[in-house]
Order: C-alpha cells, then structure tokens, then sequence
C-alpha cells in the first residue's frame, strides 16, 4: 500500500490512516536512560542484524538509516511523514532507523525504548498495520531476547506502555464536530472508554487542519485485539457522528459553509504569503467542501498529500534548506498557488 | 523560641509540600541494584532505568498502575521462544473464565466440554 497520504483509493476524508506502534525493549541492557552510547550502538546493530541479516525474512524489505549521520533537516522530513517521532528529531545519541520500501513500517531504535515499531496504513486499517507489525516483531525476537515479565508483560520505560507496548491510533478529519462544538463531548466520551484524543499539528484542542489522533490509553490487562476493537468501534461512531453533522451543516448552514470553504480556496489559490497552520486550515476545508459536494475545483488535488508537502521541512527541501520562516511563507503560497 | 510547628505548617511548608512529600514517602525505597536508577529519578522523568526497576519500584509501582492502567496483570502477547509455559497458564486462565460463565448460564453441557479441554490441556507436557 501507498504511505497514508498519497493513497487516493480511498476518498475517504474522515479516515486519513491507521497506525500501530510496539515498543519493545532488549533483555540483558538497560533501558535508554542508563545506556550509555557504546550499548545503544550494540543494540542498534543488534536489532539491524536481526532484521537484514540474510536469513531473515525481512531482509530485502527495509533500508537502513543512521540518525546520527543525518542532518536537522532530513530528521524534520522523517518527522513531517509520521516515519520518525519528535523524540528522535532531537536525539543526540546513536540511534537507527529502519524504513520499508512503500514506507508503511519504521523501526525506531534507541528511542524512548529500544525498538519502537511502527505500521501506518491508509483508511480504517488496524487489524492489517497490527499483523504487519506482529509479524515482524515475531522476526525480531526470533534472535533478541525481549525484556518480559509474566505479570508486566513487555517492560516499557515508561509504565504507561506497559504490558502490550501497543499504541493504536487512527488518524480522522473532524472538522464538522469542530465547528459544532462538540470536541469537548467527543474527548469525555472517548476518556471514558480508555481512549484519547490529540490534535496532529499543535497542541490543545484546537488542532490545526482539524486532524486529531485517537488512542488507546490503557496497555496493560487487556489484550491486542480488545485494544484494537474498542478503537474502531469508536473511530466508526466518531464517523457517523462527523457524517450525521455535516449533514445537518448543509441543512441548515449552507451558506456559511459554502462561503467559509470557497473563502479558503480562495485564500490557497492567491495568497501570496501564507503560514503552515492557515495551509493547514484552509486545506481542511476544501478536503471538507469537496466530500460536501459544496467545491468541485480541487478533484483531481490529492489535498492530503498537500497538507504534508506545505509542512517547513517539506518546503525547506523543495526550495533550499536556509530559509527563513517569512521567506518559507512566500515559497509555500508559491507552492501552492503552482498547485491549486 | 524556635517552634517546629510553625515551621512546618508555615507558608514555605505548603508551598514545598509537594517536594516533600515525595522524599519523605521515598526515603525508603532503595534504588534499583542493577541500573541504579533512583525512584526521584523515576518520578522526575517518569522513565525507569531497566526492566529490574519494576521490581525495584515495585509497591511504588504496583498501585500506580492500578491508577493509570486500572490492571496490574498482562493479558495481551507473550514472545514466542521465552513464552511456552506462561501461554499455556493464559490459555487455562480463559479456560477456567469460560468455565465459570458456562455454569452461571447454567449452560451444563457446555461448561462439561470447557471442563474436558481444561483436563487434557493440564495434562500436557
Ligand atoms: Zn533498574
């Protein structure tokens, strides 16, 4: 499958992709905060060794990547596509990455924990990324021996991953229950069932782009599969719920939200300077206007795969690396008015 | 004279009431004997040292994960080669639930069947 924003298949807007992480520890080094640099090198060419040593399933499936040889900026490109966490933009330790070729598994070594895997796929897909990601952690293990306890399960750094080392999240487009107020009521639902919900871009509840993450909160006493069905099980209410409202938009507000979303095309077809966060927001509602049936100008336009490439790191690259904020504000008008 | 009291429930008591708090309900706990790791280093970073610290820490531990996880005991995976013995005890741990919800049901021929495969998977090897 294609990396999460270039899929086009699924027109989906509500659903961007479905992302599983592991976090796994080796048994006989410390955890990150007491390895010191020449074990997290041993460990780094451990787990590489497991992965692309030839007779491992998985050798021909992955690239390798040394952190420490990358510069700030294609650390920040990593980030900008989900394949790398903030934590390991700024790590200054020896570290790994393992990425396959359709960039829909990373390998994260010497992270918060020594292995943190990852699988993101496009649309409502967590069985798939979790199989996926299973499978390889059986290959992992094939050759390391992971940090286990009968009663703790997987041991974490932190003991809020404790047990299964599975995050599930899900990626979703509100922008409906966002504009209807209704976040607040979303987040008390979800916080009762153990799950939770950040925005992608920023922090708090008002998430640039109106892209939020939904997630397991709880790693401990339940298995894999009930943390996976009580996710979907919420994410597809979260859809309906999202649907139900922009129905109810285009009943009784269809001049607002038209107005609102043809503004916002207007803004990304003309501006001549425009930030991150208004590209984000003014994406998001033409991703909306357009799965309205309210703006048909922008079908052909993949505004997902829009939404990353106007990211800095992402201009920085298209246009040189050295610039500053306000001048990246002119190429990314630039780069999108090229575009839309 | 110097009066403890006054001290102690005095304003700068309060306001390093937190602080205290957590080195006097900490004085006890030993650092973890095989990374070092210090508990004031746990609750300050809110990372452990190595996979011993969840013994270590373990009455500090063991409630918080009661609080933050609502579950002390794993239910999910156990790694292939190190797990063999603990899959069975998971297995028979589903067995015996189903058991006990086949005969609240009163469902008799079912919790007989529950019963046989508890039986025979006890008695492998
Ligand atoms: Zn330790």
């Amino acid at each position: 499958m294609a990396i999460w924003y270039k899929e086009t298949q699924n027109d989906d807007d509500i659903i961007l992709s479905s992302r599983i992480r592991l976090a796994r520890n080796l048994k006989n080094y410390p955890f990150i905060t007491k390895l010191n640099d020449e074990g997290r090198e041993k460990i780094v060419k451990e787990i590489k060794k497991s992965v692309m040593s030839s007779n491992s399933v998985l050798k021909d499936m992955f690239e390798y990547t040394d952190i420490t040889k990358t510069s700030p900026l294609e650390r920040h490109l990593l980030k900008e596509e989900r394949l790398i966490s903030e934590d390991m933009v700024e790590t200054k330790g020896n570290a790994g990455l393992l990425v396959d070729k359709d960039k829909n598994v990373s390998i994260m070594i010497c992270e918060e924990d020594h292995i943190r895997l990852q699988c993101i796929y496009p649309g409502l897909n967590l069985e798939k990324a979790y199989d996926m990601a299973d499978k390889i952690d059986n290959v992992i293990e094939e050759t390391v021996d992971y940090a286990f306890s009968p009663q703790y399960g997987y041991l974490t750094a932190c003991p809020t991953n404790v047990g299964t080392g599975l995050r599930a999240s899900v990626m979703v487009h509100i922008p409906a229950i966002n504009i209807c107020g209704r976040m607040k009521g979303l987040a008390d639902m979800l916080s009762k069932l153990g799950l939770t919900v950040r925005g992608l871009f920023g922090e708090g509840s008002e998430a640039d782009g109106y892209l939020y993450q939904i997630s397991n909160q709880i790693t401990l006493g339940v298995s894999e599969n009930e943390i996976i069905d009580k996710l979907k099980n919420a994410v597809e209410s979260i859809v309906t719920m999202e649907k139900t409202l922009r129905q109810e938009l285009k009943d009784n507000n269809l001049v607002a939200i038209s107005d609102r979303v043809w503004r916002s095309y207007g803004t990304l077809k003309y501006a001549q300077s425009i930030s991150g966060k208004e590209a984000k927001q003014c994406l998001s509602d033409c991703l909306l206007g357009k799965n309205m049936g309210i703006i048909n100008t922008v079908d052909n336009i993949n505004l997902k795969e829009l939404m990353v490439l106007s990211e800095p790191a992402h201009i920085s690259k298209a246009f040189g690396k050295d610039l500053k904020p306000e001048e990246r504000d002119v190429k990314r008008a630039e780069f999108i008015r090229s575009i839309i | 004279m110097y009066n403890f009291f006054d001290d102690f429930f005095g304003d700068s008591f309060i306001n390093d009431l937190n602080l205290i708090s957590q080195i006097l309900s900490n004085s006890t706990v030993k650092p973890c004997d095989q990374c070092g790791c210090t508990y004031e280093e746990f609750r300050k970073t809110g990372l452990l040292g190595c996979g011993n610290c969840y013994n270590a820490f373990y009455s500090e531990i063991e409630p918080m994960l009661k609080e933050i996880q609502f579950n002390t005991r794993h239910k999910g995976k156990i790694p292939m080669r190190s797990g063999v013995g603990l899959r069975k005890e998971q297995k028979l741990a589903k067995l015996k639930e189903q058991l006990n919800e086949a005969v609240r049901k009163e469902n008799y021929e079912e919790a007989a069947k529950i019963h046989k495969s508890i039986r025979q998977l006890e008695d492998e090897k």
